[in-house]
């Protein structure tokens, strides 16, 4: 296969002061070839980013890049011509299109998106303009936008997320560069919309000979699409090889830790993840030997004898380690085996709360004297059950309402109609001191460690505040003991207790909020997203930090999560959510196995799993579409507009949840025989009342 | 786009109307008899009595102001007290002298300020930047007038360059205008071309470090074309809002410039009719003043709505 693309010891610094300078990228040697795709996968801080930058040269000043890059069809090191000169603009768009992370920013507000895809057309193919028009067109069609031509006319702020990522593909590609890097560009989409936009990738690159870049923390996305994947950790490269040796063979130990430290969908749930210890590497503040030296089980005195090099380790297997081979197999020998056992738990049969047909709207105004024109449907009739102990589950994709429904379980909202009853008591009419006691018992833990933390406030105060609101603490020394206490239960030195928030790493501000959560010795903890703003190696210490918890506390959790597989690994049982609809309820285990829903079905089989070979194995299920507006709630189920076994009965009337015996509940008409065969022939009535 | 034009003429007028109201009372609190004023002190009781009837002051104040504001909308605002004459007739060639100084001065403070800016924000951390920018901060301080002295005793008093004063429409003589026009113009605009040099600079970098701007260099524009297609089509969107709020600074800015200089605009007749409390003039001018600068702030949230698509029109 032919270079494309070579990089030849790329160094990207920025400053840190007037003296200093730090290499976000530290020798980073790669190459790209026609027609595969590449997996750049690393952590925040990796420098992942920071080096498919580099070799564009959008790296702005103060930062500087080194190195040398070879680009097919041009002379020479392009780096050496410049970053403004009309080479390296050829290059940029023309010869490698990049797609960036956030799709909601990533556009032009202020110009219509058939301006920007034209743009990129007159640059590089240097069409007259109603050509290029045509060929924009053209372009948005081939990404699958429907209705083109008026689209052309529009302004990204009319598109949703996942069309404008089709947008900025029809963008790049409409230049025909050879080589298209995708930097994280689906981390922030719901995971259907991501496994569409990585297919239709897949497919474009396939179609034009096309050489992909998938950029990604996420090491199922490199195992389903990549052909070959770089490694990194603290600016270096520390193992590439094809996508099976790999998996089948990882060596570097950073490799290995971060295959162990993901939960799989596939995985039984019998053992604890394996973390990576300590904490992601600051780039401002890196050894000048293995970066990878103070987190790795495997560490040596010779590892802290310089920068190590590259050693080949099969075909196309390059590591970078101190140790050989061998000694890194015959470390892992002895190391492993002491991978842990999940802790036992006690469920009892005691129910913590529970949720009986749940609805909660929120009013649209319009105009100028804000009349309410209708309602937003964001929790629609749910019922569902914790026992006390238990861990339930809440998955479903942006708009299906699990945060509203956490919100309400909290009472930040006043349900518009439904009970919440807790050990009970109803907490949608509890109000004053009743109010305050049942929330002593029930605390949250949020998404962002960095905003759901006063700046202000020291450790110690954020742990023991609901000490103090809740009156559980009688005098100085009492509390004093107690924050300790929770510092140390959460894992952390409750010597910190007088530092800042800032003062701490994202997993250690997580494990804070954890603390302030158990402070008041709460029965439930709703986590609402609690790990999705977390490092891949963090994850796994946060997980398994909350189910020792679990075990040894007996709290419930209500986890809410977008990520299928985390919401299986330390779940008891799973809701499925669509559109503020519960559309399947099923013990973990059995959901993954086997899905009733067809929701469900495409959701679990649009995660990939983060091995190749049982990935592929996987039914595939393409999902049409994209998850609709909660404003435009069809009048059936709420899923028939995207469903392929949708029947005309879908699109009028909406299928309740009905029992499907071994504790799974499914919400489709689909299952409706069976479970009439069961229930007699109750279902009409039931009907009547949706 | 038709609806909320209407709506925002619709809220414009209830504020013109709202203001010439609250100016109209002026009459009743104002300690001058507008029958004295009007015709003199040395007056007969009969005459006074018919003066005052002529004035419609017996009538109650809701009609009084209905009567006024109908004649005030056929082109009749009454008769000054000092100068004897139409108010309209007395105001009209001072206010077009004065609208011209303040619609150039934004004319010149806009294209200057923001090509300033623009260069500053380009050129972020060199010496142009550091320059501009301390120059910027300077002017932004400076009270017009003090620039207007400052300039007079540069350009007049030291070197006899430029005519201390008066002013010359450009189509009498277009020579002499600009001369004259020179230093006045220069006074008013400096500390509006320095606000807006500041605020196009400050805009201009926030949306530099915005992704679409990375994605447009990733795309292989040339430097120009993204900071003038994709940098500046952006950044301009708040900066175009401080128009209608500037035209007013402008306008109240004008009559201390028009001072220094002798122009005979609103300026000096605003101060020489608050001095007698020559009521038609002082309310002719609150009214106009109220319409030109509703009008300003029309015109910018139409250019608002038009250079910023995200913002929607219901």
């Amino acid at each position: 296969m032919k270079t494309l693309v070579r990089a030849e010891h790329i160094v990207t610094t920025f400053p840190v002061d007037r003296k200093r300078r730090f290499a976000a990228v530290d020798g980073v040697s790669l190459e790209l070839r026609r027609g595969e795709i590449v997996g750049l996968v690393g952590e925040s801080g990796s420098g992942k980013s920071v080096t498919s930058m580099s070799m564009l040269q959008l790296i702005l000043p103060p930062g500087k890049v080194e190195g040398k890059v070879f680009v097919d069809g041009f002379e020479g090191d392009t780096l050496a011509f410049g970053a403004d000169s009309d080479q390296v603009r050829q290059i940029r768009g023309g010869k490698i299109g990049m797609i960036f992370q956030e799709p909601m920013t990533s556009l032009d507000p202020v110009l219509t998106v058939g301006r920007q895809i034209q743009e990129n057309i007159m640059t590089h193919l240097h069409l007259p303009k109603a050509e290029a028009k045509a060929r924009a067109v053209e372009m948005m069609k081939a990404v699958g936008i429907p209705d083109p031509e008026t689209r052309f006319g529009q302004y990204p702020s009319q598109f949703s997320g996942g069309m404008r990522q089709r947008i900025m593909i029809a963008m790049v590609l409409a230049a025909e560069p050879d080589v298209l890097i995708a930097d994280e560009a689906t981390t922030a989409l719901d995971v259907t919309t991501q496994a569409l936009i990585l297919d239709l990738i897949q497919d474009l690159a396939r179609q034009r000979d096309l050489t992909v870049v998938i950029v990604t923390h996420n090491l199922g996305l490199i195992a389903r699409y990549a052909d070959r994947i770089y490694v990194m950790y603290g600016g270096n490269i520390v193992e590439s090889a094809e996508k099976y040796e790999l998996f089948d063979h990882p060596i570097h130990p950073y490799t290995h830790g971060l295959l162990a430290a993901v939960p799989r969908l596939d995985a039984g749930k019998r053992h604890m993840l394996v973390p990576i210890e300590g904490l992601p590497p600051n780039p401002a503040d890196l050894p000048p030997y293995c970066k990878f030296y103070d987190r790795c089980p495997y560490r040596e005195e010779a590892c802290t004898q310089g920068p190590c090099a590259l050693y080949q380790a099969g075909e196309g297997h390059f590591v970078r380690c101190a140790l050989t081979q061998e000694a890194l197999a015959d470390k892992r020998g002895r190391l492993e085996g002491v991978r842990r056992l999940m802790p036992d738990k006690t469920v009892s049969q005691e129910i913590c709360l529970e949720v009986k047909d749940l609805r909660m709207d929120f009013p649209i105004y319009r105009g100028l004297l804000k009349q309410k024109v209708g309602e937003v449907h964001a929790v629609d009739g749910i019922s569902l059950h914790v026992h006390a102990g238990e861990t339930l589950g809440v998955v479903g994709e942006s708009g299906c309402g699990k945060s509203t429904l956490a919100k309400c379980v909290m009472r930040a909202l006043k349900p518009t109609a439904g009970q919440i009853l807790f050990h009970g008591e109803d907490l949608g009419t509890l109000t004053g001191r009743k109010l305050k006691r049942a929330r002593s018992k029930l605390s949250m833990i949020f998404q962002d460690p960095f905003s759901s933390l006063d700046p202000r406030q020291t450790a110690g105060s954020i742990v023991g505040e609901p000490l103090k609101i809740h009156g559980l603490v009688r005098d100085r020394a009492q509390y004093d003991a107690r924050v300790d206490e929770l510092l140390r239960i959460v894992g952390l030195d409750p010597t910190f207790r007088d530092r800042l928030p800032r003062e701490f790493s994202g997993g250690q501000r997580q494990r804070l909020g954890i603390a302030r959560a158990l402070a008041s010795e709460p029965d439930m903890i709703v986590c609402d997203e609690p790990i999705s703003a977390l490092d891949v190696s963090i994850q796994a210490q946060v997980i398994n930090l909350l189910i020792d918890l679990q075990a040894r506390l007996k709290i419930a959790y209500l986890f809410i999560a977008h990520d299928l597989s985390v919401v299986k690994h330390i779940s008891d049982r799973i809701v499925v959510m669509y559109l503020g609809r519960v559309v399947e309820l099923a013990p973990a285990e059995r959901l993954y196995e086997s899905p009733l829903h067809p929701y469900t079905k495409a959701l679990l089989s649009a995660v990939p799993v983060s091995d190749p070979h049982v990935d592929l194995a996987r039914e595939r299920i393409e999902l049409r579409g994209e998850v609709p507006s909660v404003m435009d709630h069809p009048a059936g189920c709420a899923f028939c507009g995207r469903c392929r076994y949708a029947m005309d009965r879908c699109r009028t009337e909406a299928p309740m949840l009905r029992d499907q015996g071994d504790g799974r509940q499914v919400a489709c008409f689909l299952y409706e025989r069976e479970a009439g065969e069961r229930d007699g022939r109750e279902g009409g009535t039931e009907h009547g009342e949706a | 786009m038709v609806k909320y034009i209407s709506s925002r003429i619709g809220q414009m007028l209830v504020t013109v109307v709202l203001v010439s109201f609250f100016t109209y009372i002026l009459v009743d609190i104002m300690p001058k008899d507008p029958v004295y004023a009007l015709y003199g002190p040395n007056i007969t009781q009969e005459e006074y009595e018919a003066g005052y009837r002529a004035l419609d002051l017996d009538k109650p104040l809701l009609v009084r102001y209905g009567m006024w504001a109908s004649k005030v909308l056929r082109g009749d605002w009454g008769t000054s007290y000092k100068h004897h004459m139409q108010v309209w007739k007395l105001l009209a060639p001072k206010i077009a002298v004065t609208l011209y100084l303040s619609v150039l001065s934004a004319i010149v403070s806009f294209a200057v300020g923001i090509l300033l800016g623009a260069v500053t924000a380009v050129k972020r951390g060199k010496w142009q930047d550091t320059v501009l920018t301390f120059l910027a901060n300077l002017c932004a301080s400076l009270p017009s007038f003090v620039v207007a002295l400052g300039l007079l005793y540069l350009f007049c008093i030291r070197s006899q360059l430029l005519p201390t004063s008066g002013f010359t429409w450009p189509w009498v003589d277009f020579g002499k205008h600009v001369r004259q026009l020179a230093m006045p113009l220069f006074a008013l605009s400096l500390s509006g071309v320095a606000s807006i040099c500041r605020q196009t600079r400050s805009s201009m970098l926030e949306v530099i470090r915005q992704d679409y701007i990375r994605t447009a260099r990733s795309k292989g524009l040339r430097e120009r074309v993204v900071i003038v297609g994709h940098v500046m089509r952006n950044a301009l969107v708040p900066v175009i809002t401080l128009l209608g709020n500037r035209l007013a600074y402008f306008i109240g800015g004008a009559m201390f410039v028009e001072n220094v200089f002798s122009i005979p605009g609103t300026g000096s007749l605003m101060v020489q009719s608050i001095n007698f409390m020559d009521v038609p003039v002082i309310q002719a001018f609150v009214v106009l003043s109220a319409v030109v600068i509703s009008l300003a702030y029309l015109v910018t949230d139409i250019l608002y709505v038009a250079v910023d698509p995200r913002i929607s029109l219901d």
